[in-house]
């Protein structure tokens, strides 16, 4: 691509970034705005140690900074107490390639999803019963077992395709998007406790499913976006806290002591992955106390310290996505992505590539063929 | 004298192993500009050490850096995923090798050595295990991806990638 055709298009990213010339040019690292300027302008071509760092700090692929694919963004995403306007389109972005990575990885790797995500009309998630029916059908379709939230993330992401990424955001966020080419995705707060991280999945969820049915644009309007976040919410309650099972802790207990202790709703809660308070609004759903009662003990002070206590052993370990890093392990170990390629996605140095890799228990050769008769 | 391009991984491995030092001594040592930036750390044993590479090796003209603005050559010779799954440090060596035809790149990476078939320069890469032998400077216990059968292997699967347009679907 000549220095003529380059120029206007970084110009146009840089725009779409909402990057001013000068912010731009110090980020990129060049002394003055006006190399920046000349390169725009088609006036000076540009190094390959420089498209690099266009790449870096546009957050896009070489191939996508050098490519003819359109520059606007093709992809919208739902977000639960979104970033700022300013930095969002960064994170978006940011995101959005992230997501470009994992499918680049999948397509190397030649991986195939062939089942799809339930269709999911609005009549589906008019009334609480019918959501509950959903949640239901969700779980049984999944295979997630009598506690779902231990499997959720593996089966989303291992037999539906679904992209899940860990990235720190504002307390309280988390985004998905579906798009046309790359499929869905789920971006969950690297920052939160690992039984809200499964709660938030959960509710990411219910959007994915419910995207063709009311898109990023239905949700504009403030009361319709939080009439269906409580939707979400009673969806992920549903799906991550089964009837069944839930019953059958309780009675457990209750028949062994004859009554319930906060200990004991800890217990539980850690036994499904979710926290104590979403357990007992779950409790309030099945009319095994009252809402009231529910809510007077999820804001009580000794809960949230005995939870608080329990579960520090659940916070040694950041949650990552484990998904992904499998992925880039495989297509390094298959010489499908180079070792700086691999260093710079998942953010480590060059000299810790080897260590990164047997951490996760793996290797970077491939070893011996293995014949596997076909039965 | 051969004239040796470095990559980012056989440099940090070659510190690991003590053997960088009496390269540059003795050989006429060039490296991308963007894999001098690389090279930030490197392992001995368990213990992770920093180095200023550009100030002890490129500031003090024991390696020479160079860049490359060959950037059309690459596009129209790689195919385009090369573009996504090479790191900037190798696309600007195998851009450095296009333009400097005395230099040869001694590489240690999979990919990286899978794309030169594609830019007509399979001639133009050695593995570290020769370039160690051929300077008297080599070692026992090398990694794997330092030998010259791994070299060739993939040597081998870029240059029937190129024949059959793998890259290309």
């Amino acid at each position: 691509m000549s220095a003529q055709n380059l120029g206007p298009r970084l110009e146009a990213i840089r725009e779409s970034l909402g990057l001013s010339v000068i912010e731009a040019s110090k980020r990129l690292g060049f002394p003055s705005y006006q190399t920046l300027r000349k390169i725009e302008a088609g006036e000076r071509e540009v190094k390959v140690s420089e498209i690099a760092k266009f790449a870096k700090v546009y957050f896009c692929s070489i191939s996508k900074l050098l490519g003819k694919d359109e520059i606007e963004p093709t992809y919208s995403f739902l977000w639960r107490n979104p970033p700022q306007p300013e930095p969002r389109k960064e994170i978006e972005s940011t995101l959005f390639n992230l997501c470009e990575q994992y499918h680049m990885f999948e397509k190397l790797l030649n991986l195939r999803i062939e089942k799809g995500l339930l269709e999911v009309s609005i009549d589906d998630i008019k009334t609480n019963n019918s959501i509950n029916s959903l949640a239901n059908k969700y779980k049984d379709l999944f295979g997630l077992g009598n506690r779902p939230a231990f499997t959720l993330e593996k089966v989303l992401e291992q037999d539906y395709g679904v992209k899940i990424l860990f990235y720190p955001l504002y307390h309280g966020s988390a985004a998905c998007m579906v798009h046309s080419d790359l499929g869905g995705a789920i971006v969950i707060n690297s920052n939160e406790a690992p039984w809200r991280c499964n709660y938030d999945l959960a509710h990411e969820l219910f959007h994915l499913v419910t995207w063709a049915a009311i898109s990023p644009k239905d949700l504009t309007d403030q009361s319709f976006f939080e009439e269906i976040e409580r939707k979400a919410d009673r969806f992920a309650s549903m799906l991550l806290l089964p009837e069944n099972e839930g019953r059958k802790e309780i009675s457990k207990r209750i028949e062994s002591q004859n009554r319930l202790k906060l200990s004991d709703l800890v217990d539980i809660a850690i036994d499904f992955g979710v926290s104590a308070k979403a357990l007992l609004y779950r409790l309030a759903y099945l009319h095994l106390t009252d809402w009231e009662t529910a809510d007077k003990i999820a804001k009580d002070e000794n809960l949230r310290d005995l939870s608080k206590e329990k579960r520090s052993h659940e916070w040694k370990t950041r949650p990552i996505s484990e998904h992904f890093f499998s992925l880039a392990i495989r297509c390094l170990r298959k010489g499908l992505i180079s070792r700086g390629k691999f260093a710079e996605i998942i953010g480590i140095d060059r000299s810790e590539i080897d260590d990164f890799i047997e951490d996760k228990g793996l290797m970077e050769a491939e070893g011996s063929t293995i014949e596997i008769m076909a039965s | 004298m051969r004239l040796w391009l470095l990559d980012a991984d056989v440099t940090i491995d070659f510190l690991s192993i003590d053997v960088l030092d009496k390269l540059v001594r003795n050989h006429k040592i060039y490296s991308a500009s963007s894999v001098i930036n690389e090279v930030k750390f490197f392992r001995k044993g368990k213990t992770k050490t920093e180095i200023d590479f550009r100030k002890q090796y490129v500031e003090s003209g024991l390696v020479e850096e160079l860049s490359s603005s060959s950037l059309d050559q690459l596009i129209s010779n790689l195919p385009p995923i090369f573009l996504d799954t090479l790191h900037p440090g190798e696309l600007e060596s195998l851009g450095i090798l296009l333009e400097q035809k005395e230099l040869i790149f001694c590489c240690c990476d999979a990919a990286t050595i899978r794309a030169l078939p594609f830019l007509d320069l399979s001639e133009r890469g050695i593995c570290a295990e020769e370039l160690l032998k051929s300077s008297g400077l080599l070692k026992p216990g090398l990694k794997t991806r330092h030998t010259k059968s791994y070299f060739k292997e993939n040597l081998e699967i870029g240059k029937r990638d190129k024949i059959y347009n793998l890259k290309l679907k």
